[in-house]
């Protein structure tokens, strides 16, 4: 896309995404706008040079602050609804807030496939390997490979096979204030910085979300033209992915201040360290891999490749597909993406 | 509670439909095929069937090309020329009838109904014989603007296409009474008269009647069809409307020719010799050589649906962009007392469901802060 004239007046340019087209070409009514938001997708804020840039404060002052901001080009509309708007902009009642939470994927508590000792080549770094089939979950499998592959160690591997589903990592996310000048605390439940909804995007065609303890196949809530599908969790109806205090979410650790006054920081948080952070919640899910995947080639092909032989040291060649988990909180609006390879031993 | 999404309410949906205009003028060297360099592909373009003529702005083997129109011809079985057409008479009788069901429609009986040359389809003079130029919907849009047609030809009687002949004795073929005065009994909709003139006295038969001048076809709005009578091409002797003296009826002009306004001095046919003895395809290019220009502004009609954005002075002060935060911090605050900013780019139309259904861009970021509010003004078009 070109970018917008931005010589004269402030122009806006709008265009129907391709899922509005085809929700207006459905003709069923579902084509029903309902509310708006707005984003700030092209905007770097680093380049607000006020005490905190690392350029240092603008010379001119602070009317000069964001010049650089509002420069900024922007670029015409994409009509892919999951390519824009990744970034939204948040109300909030109070203006006196300094510190913004985040979200982070915790991969203490579910090791990311770097975490490995031995060095890995050609992974999902901060991310994780998603087996797709019986014989690729199965540990036995690759009972005989190095002992340092990610496929002995456990580390960084989805079993995404509904057999071994609740034996393998799963992917753990940390919400809350990640700033240590403020000291450990849990966020109030009524703290308008924690957040109790994720949304969970993922490609519909590689899989689903699984509950944690394994029984339950998440719904989405749509599935847009490019496949895209769409899930809600909300901390009321979706416990089960929240971990204690806050939800039930089995064989997840607590995300609490701990009760030792010494050492009260939560043990396996990502957010703060030792002496500081604001805990929100901790959401975690399972990947299920799609039947497509399991039985059949055709996706690897196309989307996807053959890795090396001795993948990861396992001894073994794969059939591979990148893809990225995406979580986005739902009222805070932060958002991070999580790199994924689906794998199916050849 | 924190919150990305603003619901609408119903004040702040608006349906708003407008009409949209636009020019447009098609020169005779793109309808004549002149600008092209000689020998290369054609913006004309002919077919097997025969039965009309279609122009094109550009070559139209090239994907770039655009359809401008289609010409044909057709006359009626009670033309007095058709008992004696000998080149595509069924097909010319074909398209008179189409096309004459299609604009004009048909009767109590059934039968189809003749081009009215007033209009007035209970009785008066009818056109036995049509020049139909149909006008593509690229072009067209939804109607032709009323009021706005104009058509100019050339009527220089030799027959040659030189530029000379081209510019000599032009007429101008106009629908000037159609933005107040239109027609509505016909099944495609409206359509007005056109009426001939011309700024080159003695051209036309007799002194102009009025001010609009000659009736000479109709133009159908919607439809986008021109239907001239041939005898835009005839002396008033022969039952034209052009001056009999100009032509050689008692004047000194191309005496040798008795009045005849030769369509190609390649045939030296004239216009009934022309829709008898020729191909639609050559008629077609004889018509296409003496055109000097059309011009019509088209009309869009647009259904809008005007979505008022409405970011008040609390909301949307703060934003969800990694780079806003450093450490959890944000980035464009020193101190907590500081007010937040942040800079709208995009506005994101979301469903129910929070499916994005629509979305809109800003030119520039505009700067949001606690002290400033914005109404955003998205509009849908259909």
């Amino acid at each position: 896309m070109a970018f917008l004239d931005n010589s004269g007046d402030i122009i806006l340019d709008a265009v129907l995404t391709d899922t509005g087209r085809k929700r207006l070409a459905a003709g069923d009514g579902s084509f029903r706008i309902a509310k708006f938001a707005v984003g700030d997708d092209e905007v770097d804020y680093t380049l607000y040079r006020n005490s905190n840039a690392a350029e240092g404060v603008h010379p001119s002052g602070s009317a000069y602050y964001d010049i650089n901001i509002l420069q900024t080009p922007v670029l015409e509309a994409f009509t892919n609804n999951t390519s824009i708007m990744n970034h939204k902009l948040v109300s909030y009642v109070r203006d006196d807030l300094l510190y913004l939470p985040v979200i982070k994927n915790n991969d203490t508590i579910s090791q990311t496939v770097d975490k490995n000792t031995a060095a890995l080549t050609d992974i999902p770094v901060g991310g994780y390997l998603v087996t797709t089939d019986y014989t690729t979950s199965d540990p036995d499998t690759f009972a005989a490979s190095t002992a340092t592959s990610p496929f002995r160690t456990f580390i960084g591997v989805i079993r995404g096979n509904r057999s071994f589903a609740t034996a393998g990592q799963f992917i753990c996310l940390d919400q809350g204030i990640d700033n240590t000048d403020l000291s450990i605390q849990k966020l109030d439940n009524a703290d308008a910085l924690r957040e109790t909804q994720f949304l969970v995007e993922m490609d519909n065609r590689l899989g689903q979300v699984l509950s944690l303890d394994g029984n339950t196949v998440a719904r989405p809530s749509f599935i847009d033209d490019d496949n895209i599908a769409s899930y809600y969790f909300s901390l009321n109806s979706n416990g089960q992915y929240f971990a204690a205090p806050d939800g039930q979410a089995p064989g997840v650790a607590e995300f609490n201040r701990s009760t030792n006054e010494t050492s009260p920081a939560d043990t396996f948080s990502v957010i703060g360290d030792t002496n500081g952070g604001r805990y929100g919640t901790r959401f975690a899910f399972r990947l299920l891999a799609a039947e497509n995947l399991q039985t059949s080639n055709v996706l690897f092909s196309k989307l996807g490749g053959n890795t090396a032989s001795d993948y990861v040291s396992s001894g073994a060649v794969f059939r591979f597909i990148d893809s990225t988990i995406r979580v986005t909180g739902f009222t805070t609006g932060y958002r991070v993406d999580i790199p994924v390879r689906f794998v199916k031993k050849i | 509670m924190a919150t990305s999404f603003k619901t609408l309410q119903a004040s702040d949906v608006q349906a708003s439909r407008t009409k949209l205009h636009e020019a447009i003028p098609v020169t005779g060297t793109i309808v004549s095929g002149t600008y092209l360099v000689a020998n290369a592909s054609t913006n004309v373009k002919n077919f097997s069937h025969g039965m009309f003529q279609s122009v094109y702005d550009y070559p139209f083997l090239s994907s770039s090309a655009n359809h401008i129109f289609d010409i044909t011809v057709g006359m009626s079985a009670n033309s007095a020329l058709s008992a004696s057409t000998n080149v595509q008479g069924k097909q010319k009788l074909q398209l008179y009838n189409q096309m004459a069901q299609i604009l004009v429609g048909h009767d109590a009986t059934g039968s189809i109904r003749e081009f009215d040359r007033d209009g007035d389809l209970t009785s008066g003079d009818k056109f036995h014989d049509g020049i139909f130029f149909n006008f593509s919907r690229l072009l067209v849009k939804d109607e032709l603007q009323k009021g706005t047609f104009r058509m100019e030809f050339s009527v220089d009687p030799t027959g040659t296409y030189d530029q000379i002949s081209r510019t000599n004795r032009v007429i101008k073929i106009t629908d000037t009474s159609g933005s107040n005065s239109f027609k509505t009994n016909s099944p495609a909709g409206e359509y007005g008269i056109l009426f001939v003139t011309s700024s080159t006295s003695g051209t036309l038969n007799t002194d102009l009647e009025h001010n609009q001048g000659l009736p000479c076809g109709l133009l159908y709005y919607q439809a986008g069809i021109a239907v001239l009578s041939s005898s835009l091409f005839k002396v008033h002797a022969s039952g034209g409307l052009l001056g009999n003296e100009l032509y050689g009826w008692g004047g000194n002009l191309a005496p040798n020719t008795g009045g005849k306004v030769t369509m190609s001095s390649a045939s030296n046919f004239n216009i009934d010799e022309d829709l008898q003895g020729n191909s639609i395809s050559g008629t077609a290019d004889d018509l296409r050589n003496r055109l000097q220009d059309i011009y019509f502004a088209n009309t869009t009609e647009l259904n809008s649906t005007i979505y008022f954005c409405r970011a008040n002075a609390s909301d949307f002060n703060y934003s969800s962009n990694p780079t806003y935060l450093s450490k959890s911090q944000i980035r464009v605050k020193e101190t907590r007392e500081d007010s937040p900013v942040s800079y709208i780019t995009t506005v994101g139309l979301y469903g129910a469901n929070n499916e994005l259904l629509a979305v809109a861009k800003l030119s520039e970021p505009l700067k949001k802060t606690p002290a400033n509010e914005f109404t955003l003004r998205v509009r849908l078009d259909y």
